[in-house]
């Protein structure tokens, strides 16, 4: 990232940046941020068609609020209610997937708070109730497991740029470092000693700071589920999964790279960039394609999982093979 | 027990796998990622079957019982074919047969190959198991069914090499599969009787 004289660090610095993480994201096209609809009236993307070409209009089931968006900006439908929300990757709670939801059903999360510190003017800590403040937009984003499957997500929440923005990131900050909560008594899988817990993840700040990060405070229509990453979680969408850490509690803001979770547990399978990636294979896993859940067959997996357009720009110059 | 009760207990014991699947989906429901699923049991199920039939002749000797060895074969034979299950469900369901995708995915994973060279020693192992190919062998048949030490040995490197961290259940494996061998070149049965004496 390029370094910001000191001089420049004032709020007008940042609103500086913020427009030009902006403009960056808006370039291409505006299909570029499905999820950037403020009004979901004006941009909501058309429902995909079916074989039959009559709009796909989703049944909602039970515990699922109002979504606008049908399908991403590529035109692919959302993943069932079901799956998003009963197919999960969440160590902490159990490492089957499909038992997370049960395993982390009664997870409380009242009261929470997020400690904002490290390398900032302002540090803080926030209340839930204030994060919540600060929107509550929906985004259709792709999710890409670096385990081959995907799904498609109409999150809710806000751009994390806005969080940061209250805090002030100091000139020295380069890095924006993530923890989860530490509870092995709520989150029982911390008790496993395979990791080094808790699960912490890492941005740069530009990436942090780009619109299209997401901090997600619910999914589907309804605040997050447990399952989910309850109350907040990042969705990095250009990203392998894992870099959208749940269960925040703490963003620390660096000048060194951190260390997330699963670059200590096997540095050579995970960097500390982990964008999507069909040209860069983990040892086990091809990232050439990906299997949407719910689907027979592969479909090709897209640079930045389709989001080149809008993230490409901030990896310019840099050996992706070797920052994986 | 007669030779057709122990033949009926070795259909059962293969049989296992699919009926506790069958109770899983009709205690859990449908899976959500079904391909996952699918090669997961069927994947776990090939090996358990394939632990159970290198067990046969270490359990025959332990126990004395020399009918036992009728369970050898049809439990191989399952190994088989939820092998065969294992890799139908990836070919079909994970890759709907585009072999573009298969031949890059399976080529560029050391645990794919691992996987496909023990499905490819088991492949003679299945089509000699008659009793006719048997007879036709002679002495040869035993070299060539030692085969199946190797088969294992490649599965369970493809367990091991495909899970995340917890190596426990695939070193569990290996571990039982080593025994089950060192029992076979140990002469046991001299070492039982002189202690008996
Ligand atoms: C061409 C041959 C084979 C292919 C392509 C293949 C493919 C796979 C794949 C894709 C997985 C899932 C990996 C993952 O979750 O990342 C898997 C898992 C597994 N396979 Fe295979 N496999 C083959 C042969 C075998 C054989 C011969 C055995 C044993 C006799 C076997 C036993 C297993 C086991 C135990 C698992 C782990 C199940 C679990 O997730 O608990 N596979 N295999």
């Amino acid at each position: 990232m390029p370094p910001i004289p000191s001089s420049e660090i004032t709020p007008e610095a940042l609103f500086w940046n913020r427009r030009r993480f902006m403009q960056t994201a808006l370039a291409g096209a505006a299909l570029t941020i499905p999820g950037c609809a403020a009004t979901p009236s004006a941009t909501n993307p058309t429902p995909a068609p079916d074989a039959s070409g009559a709009p796909v209009v989703p049944t909602l089931p039970a515990g699922q609020g109002t979504v606008a968006g049908t399908s991403d900006e590529l035109g692919q439908p959302l993943t069932d209610f079901a799956a998003v929300t009963g197919y999960n990757n969440y160590y902490e709670f159990t490492t089957d997937k499909q038992a997370v939801a049960a395993a982390a059903a009664g997870f409380v999360t009242n009261p929470w708070t997020v400690q904002v510190d490290g390398l900032v003017a302002k540090p803080r800590q926030f209340a839930l109730e204030d994060i919540l403040k600060l929107g509550n937009e929906e985004r259709i984003y792709r999710l890409r497991c670096v385990e081959g499957w995907s799904m498609v997500i109409p999150w809710s929440g806000f751009s994390l740029n806005k969080l940061l923005a209250l805090v002030e990131p100091t000139s020295a900050a380069k890095y924006v470092r993530f923890e989860t909560l530490n509870d092995p008594e709520r989150m029982p899988g911390q008790k496993e000693p395979w990791y080094t817990w808790p699960y912490a993840e890492g941005l740069r700040l530009d990436e942090a700071m780009h619109d299209l990060t997401l901090m997600a405070t619910g999914v589907y229509g309804n605040p997050l589920p447990p399952q989910n990453g309850a109350p907040l979680r990042l969705a990095v969408p250009w990203k392998y999964g894992f870099k959208s850490i749940k269960s925040i509690v703490r963003i620390t803001l660096t000048d060194t790279q951190p260390t997330s979770l699963w670059m200590a547990a096997a540095p050579d399978e995970y960097g500390f960039y982990a964008n999507v990636n069909p040209r860069v294979d983990h040892p086990r896993w091809s990232q050439a394609d990906e299997r949407r859940i719910g689907d027979t067959g592969r479909r090709q997996t897209l640079m930045f999982n389709g989001y080149a357009d809008a993230v490409a720009s901030l990896y310019t110059g840099m050996d992706l093979r070797k920052f994986y | 027990m007669n030779r057709l009760s122990i033949r009926i207990s070795a259909h059962i014991i293969g049989l296992i796998p699919l009926l506790w699947y069958a109770s899983t989906l009709w205690r859990h429901g449908w899976p959500l990622d079904p391909v996952a699923s699918y090669i997961a049991a069927s994947g776990t199920a090939a090996l358990q079957l394939l632990v159970a039939s290198l067990a046969v002749t270490p359990v025959q000797r332990l126990s004395g019982r020399s009918a036992l060895g009728v369970m050898r074969r049809p439990l191989g034979l399952y190994a088989f074919a939820y092998t065969m299950a294992h890799l139908l469900v990836y070919l079909m369901l994970d890759y709907a047969w585009n072999w573009q995708q298969i031949s890059q995915n399976i080529f560029s994973k050391r645990h794919l190959i691992a996987g496909l060279l023990a499905t490819l020693l088991f492949i003679p192992l299945a089509l000699t198991s008659t009793t006719g190919w048997q007879k036709r062998l002679g002495r040869w048949w035993k070299h060539l069914h030692r085969i199946v030490y190797g088969a294992a040995g490649l599965a369970v490197l493809h367990y091991v090499w495909l899970v995340k961290s917890d190596t426990r259940i695939p070193y569990l494996y290996a571990t039982v599969i080593g025994i089950l061998l060192l029992m076979r070149l140990l002469p046991l049965r001299k070492v039982l009787h002189a202690q008996s004496r």
